[in-house]
């Protein structure tokens, strides 16, 4: 739809912008913050289409222009229903978590990893992606193996370059019955194709339940609900490897990587940690947050952090019947200190049913 | 050394002239290869007027000024351009603007023109609904009161 669009631009005789040329208009809406897309496409028609062509997004990579965008999965603990929801920033105004209308509802069981400006979701079987640019779902090819169903994670998505690693326990048939095995799918997300399942590891326990999962370094950490299921797989030689006992000594869950340091928010410690490999001590708190965090998270059972800039880190977080959104910046000080600064805290949605399954950051 | 700067004079549509020194004419792409393609001591610039060729000449030699300067390039000559820029398009209206981005689109002066289209993009930016957007830019809206509802429900989640 979006290239007819590019067309229809390209073909229509009145300009966006009286007096001035479509394309340095192209260039000025890219660098119009992404927030006030919505209130542009109210503008006129022509406006409309430009704010859903490619040729913007194009733009606004090229000028530099793309920001981050914080989307979150909530489940509604009546009706199990994931709906996909937006953290939309509005200028001089608190933020708020707004659930996407024109998106389906999405399994709250399923695996979320953002890919440039999509977010890719994988269910049992079945993936799709969603267009962030313009809120649109198209499916992907079904997945090569079954992951185990299960009401609890069973499976991650990562990504790097481009290829989304999801790892987990898959389903085999042969003629003995069924075995579960480790496995590793890729989708290339360029072809949108999955390349050929690797199920190894005979040795490897599998029935994991995972905590989480994170891409550091190139490798791809699966940190086990039991420590002894924690694993690390490094995709350029298909290797398995166990987890540095140090990284694997936090039960780190809901986290991120913001320039290959490992962030989670520990809600009984009441501490925003850090895991830096390239540091002796490994684990490390985040100085300067402890006020604000026994302040404002002492009821929270869970949290979830995501990158949300440069330095910058979202952190959600549930209160009495409402989740918080935090904005902290981030300073790395010599000898590998690091110091967080509150920006702002604000409640972002008003629901008792609601908890978050998880946080992507988009590039828009 | 001094002595040795080649000047050259560059008339508008209006016929204003404007003397300048031959580095601040190769700001502009546009401007080089014609000071280099046709080595006459005058040129004339059909598509800017005297008010706009003035703007450009003033940025120019600002921006030439600090490049040559600012060998040791410190940062607070950075700093000083950027207040510089500030100043230069805080009171302009939109449609020297307009005019400016013509020209340095014309002109090929690329760091002229990111600053102009930002400006727009700064107007926009402060706009504080659709249809102070459509004043701001002149803007006549082709919506039926049915279709502005229906690209409102799209973006529902946008106006809570």
């Amino acid at each position: 739809m979006s290239e007819l669009m590019d067309q229809f631009l390209e073909l229509s005789p009145s300009p966006l912008i009286p007096v001035l040329p479509d394309d340095l208009t192209v260039d000025i809406v890219a660098r119009v913050p992404i927030s006030h897309y919505p209130t542009l496409s109210l503008v006129s028609k022509k406006f409309r289409k430009l704010i859903a062509s490619h040729k913007l997004y194009k733009r606004r990579s090229l000028l530099g222009c793309k920001e981050h965008r914080v989307y979150a999965v909530l489940r509604n603990s009546k009706t199990g229903e994931g709906r996909f929801c937006i953290l939309h920033r509005k200028v001089n105004c608190s933020n708020r978590l707004v659930v996407i209308g024109s998106i389906p509802p999405v399994s709250p069981r399923g695996s979320f990893v953002a890919v440039g400006s999509k977010t890719y979701v994988f269910n049992d079987v079945d993936a799709l992606s969603i267009d962030c640019t313009s809120h649109t779902v198209q499916p992907l090819p079904d997945m090569p193996q079954r992951f185990s169903k299960s009401p609890i994670p069973s499976k991650f998505a990562n990504v790097i370059d481009g290829k989304v690693y999801l790892i987990g326990d898959s389903r085999l048939t042969w003629d003995r019955g069924i075995l579960w095995v480790k496995t590793v799918m890729v989708l290339d997300t360029e072809t949108q194709t999955w390349e050929l399942p690797v199920m190894i590891k005979h040795d490897m326990r599998v029935g994991a339940i995972w905590s989480d999962s994170v891409m550091l370094e190139g490798k791809i950490y699966m940190k086990g609900f039991r420590n002894g299921y924690s694993v690390v797989y490094g995709p350029e030689e298909k290797k398995w490897e166990s987890m540095d006992e140090v990284m694997n000594s936090k039960g780190w869950e809901g986290a991120c990587v913001i320039d290959d340091v490992l962030y989670y928010h520990d809600c009984s410690g009441k501490a925003l940690r850090a895991f830096d490999p390239k540091q002796k001590s490994g684990w490390s708190v985040v100085n300067g947050l402890e006020d604000f965090l026994a302040a404002e998270t002492t009821q929270s059972k869970w949290s979830n952090v995501v990158k949300c800039g440069e330095k910058k880190l979202a952190l959600f977080f549930p209160k009495k019947h409402v989740i918080c959104f935090a904005e902290i910046s981030l300073e790395m000080r010599q000898g590998g200190e690091i110091w967080g600064k509150l920006e702002s805290c604000d409640v972002v949605i008003e629901d008792e049913l609601l908890d978050m399954v998880k946080c992507v950051a988009v590039m828009v | 050394m001094e002595n040795e700067k080649k000047m050259i004079t560059l008339k508008s549509s209006d016929d204003v002239t404007f003397e300048v020194e031959e580095a601040v004419v190769l700001e502009s792409q546009f401007l080089s290869h014609l000071v280099q393609d046709c080595p006459a001591p005058e040129h004339k610039i059909k598509e800017v007027t005297g008010k706009i060729l003035s703007k450009v000449v003033e940025y120019c030699e600002k921006h030439v000024v600090v490049v040559v300067d600012g060998g040791d390039s410190s940062s607070s000559s950075g700093d000083d351009l950027k207040k510089w820029d500030d100043k230069f398009i805080k009171e302009m209206d939109l449609s020297t603007v307009y005019d400016l981005i013509a020209a340095a689109n014309y002109l090929n002066i690329q760091a002229l023109l990111d600053l102009m289209c930002q400006r727009v993009a700064d107007v926009i930016t402060a706009c504080k609904d659709h249809k102070e957007i459509r004043e701001t830019l002149g803007i006549v809206s082709d919506y039926t009161a049915e279709e502005e509802a229906e690209v409102l429900k799209e973006n529902e989640w946008a106006f809570d």
